[in-house]
């Protein structure tokens, strides 16, 4: 392959809020470029997991390399790097604009900018990248590109009266977004003297090639034999091959060299070793200092995920595993319930990687998953000096033994406009937020800053959010630290019997209210049976809620000739089907429905 | 000899006839039935009858003569007399006067003229659609008739000398009280039918009622008053000399309705009609539902003259042939729906298994908890009365796998 002077490289990554258009425009870039067909052009190229494209969003960064031929007649390579699109992939989203030298920011020509727009544009701005804003949707009748490009210049202070009017949809004015990278996107600078650079902005476990790093080369050259090092985590191993990202392809190459983006493959088991934001570099000529930003993620999240079938148990191990090996950021251990049996405690970023590797389990493995109630790392402060972190309920010492507990905290933003501000707040305010300010971006849109508990936020927060501001509001956190809080244990026991996994802790003053709502909530799921059920929800041995299951008293089909029989069956097949997903606990029956239903509480 | 052996080797067989058209819906109603103009109604006589003859072409394993026939609906009596007449007249051939023939009436549309047809072409026994005795509760269903309507006509058809007479009641109704539902109760035990037939109202999806009752437009009984109505269904019909021999259905002695006990027993029936369903050879089958369907597959086939029913009946939607567990399921859950329960070693004949073994913890468990009783003495299983109520709940049990 020729070698590529670095003037003729374009790396640049397309920031965007949910639904604003990035897979679509990134879509259009590849076709446009010509490098693949229409027929190989499946229908969004970059969000290639199944469960990305239903959710509509990029959960792994994806990249491309693609050879464009500008109107000045020459051609140019332009690597696209794909930037997952969710809060709870934040620092994921910082490494791959650290690869870039520019970043398209697509905005929505009828809603404007988002609060992860901005958040994400800031993110640009700290890294020095070169924003080049894009309106898109101009095809939707309520599309006002005149409005959001004033918006974008008084509320983000960039240029926006050359960004190209687009439909990603229909293709319109792709062109125009393909010259300005070329005119506007910085080339690279790297020097390719120096020794081997390069930043890991993703990694990935392939059966066949063992993990595939992918990364951005600063400085120097790689080449098959040599010795690489990872930084951070001192992981060495031998490379064997090296090459760059066709569309849904690895093409093997001669060496990467400074300014380029591509892969390397050293036969490692582990993403564990090649972790997100580290630098690669040569192990006997190493470069004098690894590139800056390099965090371990920590897991934010943690729940208990259980086989609904017991003797799933070895399967569940082995598909986390198989998960570990592409997701640095998954973490389990081994636990036991008296309620659901073997399971593991499992760690994630948020919420939606929580949903996303439960959905996977059940989704490419098969398994029937019960979850506990999602809850974060508190720091309990033992009357002994001790500190230790608890993340299950069930672990938490006796209340004699505790001196005080920390939780951690995050400040969030919220963008909303103005109608809903009076609601948003009153919702901060129920999930024990602290009012930090107010900032209005336009006159009728609002930036709320609040301090909140991340357990206030892991539930439904988001849900709440949505439905409070029929859509409109979008939300931006990150971590603040530890903040002391008077914290209890709340216990469900059903049929006088603890349920350990229903187990969880909060703060004292929302003890009641949801204690209440989880026996009314449990009351819905558990069904009848042949005698009374009590439910009760209590703090220590204090009972806070109470409701009944009554007893069943009719479950009978009164009519079944001769047309009905067909139906008659499927009705007892989905009743047979439904006991089959109780637990029994004692004498009651269990829907393993009610361990879920009790997480989203505030649906209504 | 030869002959008669292999008239002992056929097998029993009743037919249903759909009649899909009423008046106007009621409000409750999920049957397939609506309302029609009066050429359509003759021009599906027309195809039901060569529906029939299709069918009839590939009945070689049974029996000439019907054991029972039933035509419902819908509302049969929405027809008009010859029409009724037509149909009595070509299915006359397989009916003696062994035969159950029973017509469903609704007392909004019967005339001297269906009387006087129904004695013609062979109808022994009526089923009569009342509901309530009580005309808000009536309108409130969206019925077409009162219960003066009703009355007068169960007369009628007793002048007529109709000596088997069913009432449907239904309690459970919105705004019904404990009360009226007695009223309503004396007033058919006055009349002395021989069979009633009493079904709480079940609210079913896709219907009226169904969209009130999700918008909280329905004034339904509460669980108390469920009961009180249902525990007085039983103690005023057991005072009356009627037995409860299935979960809904009550009758004089001897007076049970033999047509519906074929399907509890899982014997073999034609449906012919409208989205009418069959079980023949083991094959469970249904006709289409839509019109226009049901119309291409009597004409097509019709025309093909083929004598297998299986070919005949492979080509429809809805056809299965039962695999031998489903066939031991149905035992369970549609024998057991008849109070005197199914035999042991009736199970033993149809499958060649023992009960137990089959259903070694499900039998046990819910004789433990009440709702089974095991009678040792006639070896029989059956329904106490709290499981009659609970029936869904141990019947699902049976369902293999």
């Amino acid at each position: 392959m020729e070698k590529i002077d670095q003037s003729h490289i374009r790396n640049f990554c397309i920031i965007a809020h949910i639904d604003h258009g990035k897979s679509t425009l990134a879509d259009r870039i590849i076709e446009k470029t010509g490098l693949l067909t229409s027929r190989e052009m499946q229908a969004q190229v970059l969000d290639n997991m199944e469960l990305e494209r239903e959710r509509g969003i990029t959960i792994k960064a994806q990249t491309v390399r693609i050879v464009y031929k500008a109107k000045n007649g020459e051609e140019y390579i332009f690597n696209l790097i794909d930037t997952p699109g969710h809060v709870d992939f934040n620092y994921e989203v910082s490494r791959s604009l650290a690869a870039c030298e520019g970043a398209i920011l697509i905005v929505d020509a009828a809603q404007g900018i988002e609060a992860q727009t901005l958040a994400n544009c800031y993110l640009a701005l700290d890294h020095d990248l070169e924003i080049m804003p894009v309106i898109n949707k101009i095809d939707l009748p309520s599309a006002e590109p005149e409005r959001v490009k004033a918006e974008i210049e008084d509320v983000i202070g960039l240029e926006a009266e050359d960004a190209p009017l687009i439909s990603a949809k229909t293709g319109v004015n792709i062109e125009q977004v393909l010259e300005q990278i070329v005119s506007k996107i910085p080339a690279p600078s790297g020097d390719e003297a120096s020794p081997f650079k390069a930043l890991i902005f993703d990694s990935l476990y392939d059966a066949y090639k063992g993990v595939i790093i992918f990364c951005r080369v600063f400085d120097g050259t790689v080449k098959k034999g040599q010795e690489i090092l990872m930084m951070a985590t001192g992981a060495k191993a031998e490379v064997v091959e090296v090459g760059i990202f066709g569309a849904g392809q690895f093409i093997p190459a001669d060496e990467l060299s400074a300014g380029m983006v591509g892969y390397i493959t050293a036969s490692l088991k582990n993403v564990q070793d090649t972790r997100v934001g580290d630098t690669v570099t040569l192990a006997q000529n190493p470069c004098a200092e690894a590139l800056p930003g390099y965090k371990k993620v920590q897991p934010m999240v943690y729940c208990g995920l259980y086989p609904a079938d017991g003797a799933k148990y070895q399967d569940l191990r082995d598909a986390l595993e198989k998960l570990q090996l592409n997701d640095a950021a998954l973490q389990f251990e081994a636990e036991t319930s008296i309620a659901l049996g073997f399971g593991f405690r499992c760690g994630f970023l948020g919420l939606l990687h929580l949903e996303i590797i439960q959905e996977r389990l059940e989704r490419e493995y098969n398994l029937d998953l019960v979850t506990t109630a999602p809850g974060v790392i508190y720091h309990v402060y033992k009357t002994n000096g001790e500190m230790i972190e608890v993340t299950n309920p069930s672990n938490l010492p006796d209340p004699s033994e505790i001196e005080h507990m920390e939780e951690p905290m995050v400040s969030a933003e919220i963008m909303v406009t103005k109608e809903f501000v009076g609601a948003i707040m009153s919702l901060c305010q129920e999930r024990r937020g602290v009012y930090i300010g107010m900032e209005y971006m336009e006159e009728t849109r609002a930036l709320l800053k609040y301090d909140l508990p991340l357990n206030e936020i892991i539930y439904d927060f988001f849900d709440a959010l949505k439905s409070r501001s029929r859509g409109y509001a979008s939300l931006d956190y990150e971590m603040k630290g530890y903040m002391p809080s008077k914290l209890v244990k709340l216990d469900i026991l059903i049929n006088k019997e603890e349920i350990d996994a229903l187990s969880f802790i909060l703060h004292a003053d929302t003890a009641y209210e949801r204690g209440r709502k989880m026996c009314e909530k449990l009351k819905k799921e558990i069904p009848r049976q042949l005698f009374e059920i009590p439910i009760q929800a209590a703090v220590g041995s204090k009972i806070i809620a109470r409701e009944t299951v009554k007893a069943m008293r009719k479950d009978v089909l009164a009519k079944c000739y001769g047309g009905d029989i067909s139906r008659k069956r499927k009705l007892l097949e989905k009743q047979k089907e439904g006991k089959k997903r109780m637990r029994q606990f004692g004498n009651v029956e269990i829907p393993q429905q009610a361990f879920m239903s009790v997480l989203k509480l505030d649906e209504e | 000899m030869c002959l008669n052996s292999m008239k002992n080797n056929l097998k029993d067989i009743s037919l249903y006839i759909h009649i899909p058209f009423c008046v106007r819906k009621c409000l409750y109603c999920d049957f397939l039935s609506f309302p029609m103009s009066e050429e359509k109604k003759e021009s599906y006589v027309d195809i039901l009858l060569k529906e029939f003859e299709m069918w009839e072409r590939t009945l070689s394993h049974h029996r000439e003569i019907f054991k029972t026939v039933f035509i419902g609906g819908g509302t049969p009596t929405c027809l008009k007399p010859e029409l009724l007449r037509t149909i009595g007249e070509r299915i006359k051939r397989h009916i003696s006067s062994e035969t159950e023939f029973t017509i469903e009436v609704n007392p909004g549309t019967l005339t001297d003229e269906h009387i006087e047809v129904f004695k013609d072409i062979g109808v022994n026994r009526i089923s009569l659609g009342l509901q309530s005795a009580q005309n808000t509760e009536l309108q409130r269903l969206g019925r077409i008739h009162s219960y003066e309507d009703f009355e007068n006509n169960y007369k009628k058809l007793r002048a007529a000398g109709f000596t088997n007479i069913n009432v449907d009641i239904m309690s459970d109704i919105p705004g019904q009280s404990p009360q009226s539902y007695k009223d309503t109760l004396q007033k058919v035990l006055e009349l002395e039918p021989e069979h009633i037939s009493a079904y709480s109202l079940i609210i079913e999806p896709g219907t009226p009622f169904f969209d009130m009752y999700e918008n909280g437009e329905l004034d339904i009984a509460d669980e108390d008053t469920d009961r009180d109505m249902y525990a007085m269904t039983k103690s005023l019909l057991a005072k009356k000399g009627y037995n409860r021999y299935e979960i809904s259905n009550y009758s004089k002695k001897g007076r049970e309705c033999i047509h519906n006990i074929v399907y509890w027993n899982g014997g073999d029936y034609l449906g012919v009609g409208l989205g009418a369903s069959s079980y023949v050879n083991g094959m469970r089958f249904a006709a289409p539902a839509d019109f226009d369907e049901y119309e291409k597959f009597v004409r097509e086939n019709y025309l093909k003259k083929s004598k297998e029913l299986t070919e005949i009946a492979s080509n429809l939607e809805e056809s299965e042939v039962l695999t031998e567990d489903k066939k031991i399921e149905e035992f369970m859950f549609l024998g057991l729906r008849l109070t005197e329960g199914i035999y042991i070693n009736v199970f033993r004949e149809r499958f060649g298994k023992d009960i137990f073994e089959v259903y070694p913890d499900a039998i046990r468990k819910h004789i433990e908890e009440g709702l089974l009783v095991h009678d040792r003495e006639k070896g029989r299983i059956y329904f106490s009365d709290i499981g009659l109520d609970l029936s869904n709940y141990v019947l699902s049990d049976f369902i293999i796998g």
